[in-house]
């Protein structure tokens, strides 16, 4: 069984990534997570489900930036991906700098379902309820984020960008 | 490098981060003083609509009835009043008999445009009434009759006699001193009395 200041903490610092996901900026999160926090104490009396906390700082996020919102998205069957040559190089290219800004050069959106994905391990079904978008355009946009952030290591690496 | 190692550097990239312990202490803070402290503050789209939308109705409910009843305390009271102000002027005129007789049946049969039949009250039978002549006259549009009457000490009273209408049926019984006069209303067996006489 779990010690209830432990999961309180893990259910802070996931909450936490979740906003850094989403706003990838230290600061930002922090705001977040804690406008989210008091938000939901205050409606429930009780800390809240990871989901519950997730879906207040997701509602946040994109109230304090709603041109996120208006992110074009393209199904998986109709995306041209010929714009994003599949690279090969071994994974010691990656670096946890450069991986940071490969992340930042993503939208809100590709980053968050990428991380729901690859940290949360969430399915696309459960990200497409969680974040209300169709199936198709969950799993067309990790990929999509997938071969950027590989073009943008492999470039970073020829040393064609700064 | 397949996707699935992106991921796992994607992964690797967001587990190492973690919340400032400070705010982290503070937010937990946060959570504990408001589930010892704190009353839920219920979203205005979980308000108990339903019960409120209850209590609102039987709300109205009791102000309707409450004006209905007042209304209808209020007609009352302005119907008495009309009455007795009615019975007072017309006792204070004196007219003169058009129908002269001691005898209350005489009265009874000579009196027969009324639409009841004429009868003395039984609290007015064996006291020291004597009538001695009646005349037509109308309480607040209703036919009447009314006796003039001769008390043991000589003093004048009237009797006004009606039928019982839907209006003077919610009058309860009730007596009044107006000016030195007694005035009583009351009724008895389907007619409608009111009695004038000089207060004692």
């Amino acid at each position: 069984m779990k010690n209830p200041e432990s999961s309180l903490d893990e259910l802070l610092h996931t909450g936490y990534r979740y906003a850094l996901s989403l706003s990838h900026n230290p600061t930002t999160a922090e705001d977040l997570l804690q406008d989210a926090w008091v938000a939901v104490l205050k409606a429930k009396g009780a800390p809240p489900t990871k989901a519950y906390l997730f879906s207040a700082i997701r509602s946040r996020f994109f109230n304090l930036y709603k041109r996120e919102r208006l992110l074009s998205v393209v199904s998986l069957e109709d995306a041209d991906y010929s714009d994003l040559p599949e690279v090969t190089y071994s994974s010691g290219d990656f670096d946890f700098e450069m991986l940071g800004k490969a992340l930042s050069m993503l939208k809100a959106t590709e980053r968050e379902l990428l991380f729901l994905s690859a940290v949360e391990g969430y399915t696309a079904q459960e990200i497409s309820a969680l974040t209300s978008l169709p199936r198709g355009t969950v799993l067309s946009l990790i990929y999509r984020s997938k071969i950027k952030i590989k073009r943008y290591v492999y470039e970073m690496n020829r040393g064609v960008l700064p | 490098m397949s996707n699935d190692s992106v991921e796992k550097h994607v992964n690797k990239y967001y587990m190492v981060q973690h919340l400032n312990s400070s705010v982290a202490t503070r937010l937990k803070s946060i959570s504990e003083s408001s589930v010892e402290d704190e009353t839920p503050v219920v979203p205005l789209a979980r308000w108990p609509w339903k019960k409120i939308g209850i209590a609102s109705s039987f709300l109205l409910l009791v102000m309707i009835v409450t004006q209905v009843l007042y209304t209808t305390y209020s007609y009352h009271d302005a119907l008495v009043m009309r009455i007795v102000q009615e019975v007072e002027l017309n006792h204070k005129k004196q007219f003169k008999s058009d129908f002269v007789s001691t005898d209350i049946q005489a009265l009874a049969v000579a009196m027969n445009k009324l639409e009841f039949k004429l009868k003395l009250p039984t609290q007015m039978k064996n006291t020291g009434y004597q009538v001695t002549g009646a005349r037509y006259c109308s309480i607040q549009g209703e036919i009447a009759a009314q006796l003039k009457l001769r008390e043991d000490t000589g003093a004048v009273a009237t009797l006004y006699v009606t039928k019982l209408n839907n209006q003077f049926i919610a009058i309860p019984q009730q007596s009044q001193v107006r000016d030195e006069l007694s005035i009583e209303l009351w009724q008895e067996a389907g007619l409608f009395y009111s009695l004038v006489r000089v207060a004692e």
